[in-house]
Order: structure tokens, then sequence, then C-alpha cells
């Protein structure tokens, strides 16, 4: 629901590991809605939302401790360097710590801006910064709301090649995008609004 | 234990928000600045208007100096939480594994410490230029300590409620000021009982009171307030 307009109803998904689910869907079709329902930060008007076999509400600590996400902003603290950023995100954020701070900035494309103030980042370099995220912890669950946006080519293959990593690990990603995702299909679900899924 | 325990600490993610905050202060040391400035501008403006009277002057001063206080700090409160709507790291905080009213009650202690604090110290140092004496300074420096907290307690929970909303700041005001009102009447009351020479206890019991309260209220208010804003 949107205000008391109707977005979306008699919608059902199931997502296992290693698999991706694109969101497809026109603009306003309700897209960063579901996936707000989905992270737990929405409440939804009907229906039922299970994470590992439990029901989730808004807020559910069950959800929280597996979640990754990755909002349409990317969270990212103009007055911190890039560095700190990623270490006060890493204190917040759910997930076992994977490799390091240097390393996932590295990783991302970041490294030479490492003690760069994050307020002179381009928006494609914030986005890289709030994608390192993904990188330093290993959460089962990805919630990415459009993370194609303001990358370039090669941020696009970044999070195709993030996403791939993350699902052979056996993670669930939902990834709600227009462009098409280059990944194997084996690992690839998706699901259009008005459209149904497709294998 | 879950992921999440081996990833973060409760106290390492409260740590970690409290620095941050901290660090926005430090190096945004203006933002801290003009509340103090206005705050300093709002005490001189009175005598001008009061007249030459000193004992007019040093008898309304307490007051003077509670009121400016919550002025000035209503000024500071739409940046608890507005800053971290508009770039997208309070939905980093609700997400978070950690308990979100712990996060709340960091946020709401920087903010104290960046805006409450420096206030104590300015309005003690113009109460005492304007030549209030030391008992009632004490009183109203006690009082303003004891007290202050509700002050920055309650302006979290209304920023968390007014968070991304237009015309935030004003609402913001309007919502905090009138529950602010039993703060100032009990530090008021505190610093003129201080005056006349009367005991000033039940006034401090009291205010401690109201920031006990607040302190065990509104944090789970100001996370539930937050959720709500970002659904």
């Amino acid at each position: 629901m949107r205000g008391d307009e109707l977005i979306f109803d008699g919608l059902s998904l199931r997502a296992g590991p290693g698999e991706i689910w694109q969101i497809v869907g026109a603009n306003g079709a309700g897209k960063t809605s579901l996936l707000k329902i989905l992270a737990g930060l929405a409440p939804a008007a009907g229906g039922r939302l299970l994470w590992r076999d439990q029901e989730i509400r808004v807020g559910s600590e069950a959800l929280r401790e597996d979640l990754c996400y990755l909002g349409h902003l990317p969270g990212v603290t103009g007055f911190l360097s890039v560095t700190e950023n990623l270490a006060y995100m890493l204190a917040l954020g759910a997930g076992r710590p994977g490799p390091g701070v240097a390393e996932a900035i590295e990783a991302v494309g970041l490294a030479g801006l490492a003690d760069a103030a994050a307020r002179r980042l381009s928006a494609g370099q914030r986005q890289r910064l709030a994608l390192a995220r993904f990188v330093a912890l290993e959460c089962p669950l990805w919630i990415m709301d459009e993370p194609l946006t303001a990358l370039d080519a090669a941020g696009r293959a970044l999070v195709e090649r993030l996403l791939v990593g993350h699902a052979r690990r056996g993670g669930v990603a939902v990834v709600s995008t227009h462009q098409p995702l280059d990944v194997p299909p084996q690992h690839l679900r998706r699901f259009e609004f008005g459209g149904g899924t497709t294998p | 234990m879950s992921a999440a325990a081996a990833g973060g600490s409760a106290l390492g993610a409260a740590r970690a928000v409290f620095a941050r905050d901290l660090t926005r202060a430090w190096r945004r040391r203006s933002e801290i600045l003009q509340p103090l400035v206005f705050f300093a501008i709002t005490v001189y403006l009175f005598p001008l208007a009061i007249g030459p009277s000193e004992q007019t002057l040093r008898v309304l001063l307490p007051s003077i100096c509670w009121v400016a206080v919550l002025l000035s700090m209503s000024l500071t409160l739409p940046e608890v939480f507005a800053a971290d709507h508009a770039d997208g790291s309070l939905e980093l905080l609700a997400l978070s594994p950690q308990p979100l009213a712990l996060l709340a009650l960091m946020k709401a202690g920087a903010h104290w410490l960046t805006s409450a604090a420096p206030l104590l110290v300015l309005g003690g140092l113009l109460c005492a230029l304007f030549g209030l004496d030391a008992v009632t300074l004490r009183a109203l420096l006690l009082g303003l300590l004891l007290g202050s907290p509700v002050l920055s307690l309650i302006g979290a929970l209304a920023s968390a409620l007014t968070v991304g909303l237009r015309g935030g700041t004003l609402l913001l005001a309007l919502i905090t000021l009138p529950m602010y009102i039993p703060v100032l009447i009990f530090g008021t009351s505190a610093a003129r009982n201080a005056a006349l020479g009367l005991p000033v206890e039940a006034e401090m019991f009291l205010l401690s009171g109201l920031s006990v309260l607040a302190l065990t209220l509104t944090p789970w208010a100001t996370a539930a307030a937050l959720r709500a804003r970002l659904g």
C-alpha cells in the first residue's frame, strides 16, 4: 500500500540458498516498497513474510542478524573518511567479518581514496563504498535496491561478481534493477511485477 | 549464538554511533558554535530590553538563562536524525542487529555532550559576568546539569518523530518546547529559591527524577518512532 492506494497484492516468492532474485518492474510498480517490506523496514498491509521459517515483522531481530541492505541512498557519511565510513558500517552491520576494511576498500576499487573525505566522492564512488560493506561482512541475505545506479561498466561488473560469489557461498540475494544482470543462469531468478516468475 | 554475535557487539555499535556524532561535532565546529552564539545573543538582549536596573536583571537572569538554553537546544535537535536520514545511514542504524533503543540513546547522549555541556559552561560564565551571586549560580548550574538530559532525550524522540518531514525544524520546536515545561518550572524555581536562601533539594530531586524517567522511557519510544518513520 502507498497511502490508500494498493500497489501490489497476491505476490508470492520463495528464495533459497544460492539464488539471486532480480526484481523487475516499471517505475512506480512497487519494487522499492517490496524490498523495504522484505528488509523489515516497512509493514505490509497483508500477507506473511518468513525468514528461516520464522515470521518477520517490522524490525524483527531474526532478520536483522542476517541481513545486509542497500537502499536508494548509499548511507555514506560525508564528514567521515572512506575508511571511517566502512568501519562505522561494520560496527553497525550484521554478519561475520570477512576480509578486513582495507581489503574491502581495495576490492571495490577505492584503494587510492581510503583516507579521502567521503563528501568528495562522486555518486558512483559512494555507491562503491556502500558495496564495500557487502565485501567486508558475510551476511546470508542481501537486499539491494537499484545497486547499479551511478555505477560505470566496471562497477556493474563488480556488483555482478559480488552477487555470483555470494550465491556460490550459498547466500540469498534480492536485487531490484532495470538492467540485465550478467550472472550464470543457474543462480538467477527473475520476478516481474505484473508478469510473475520466470526460472 | 547467531552470526551477529561474532560480527559486532552492542557495545561496539554504541561506541561507534557515539564517536561518529562527536566526530561530526568536531569536524563541523561551526554547527556547535552557532547555538552558543545564539544563546549569548539571547541572554544579552534581555538587559537591553529590561533597562539598566541591575536588581531586576539579577532576579530574572536564571530564568532568562533557562529559556535561552531551551531555545538553543531546540535549534540543534533536527541534526540528531535528519542528517542521517538524508544520507541513508539512518536505515543502517535501524537495520543493525544491535538494539535500536541503545543506539538512539547514544545519539541523544552525543547531542547532550555537544549542545548542553557547552551551554552550561557558557551560561555559567555569562551569569557570573552579570554578577549573579554564587549560591544562585550554583543552583542554576546544578539544575541545568540535572535537567538538560531530559531536553536531549525528549528532543531526540521528537527528532525521530519528525525525521523526513518538510518543515520539520519548526514542528520539532512546537513538539519539544511544551514538553520542556516541567523541567523549566523546576529549574527556575530552584534558582529562585536559592536566591531567597531557601533549600533547593526538592527541585533537584524532581529534576533528577525527570531525567531518570526520560532515560528509561525515551530510548524505546525513539526507536519505535524511527521504525515508524522509516516504514
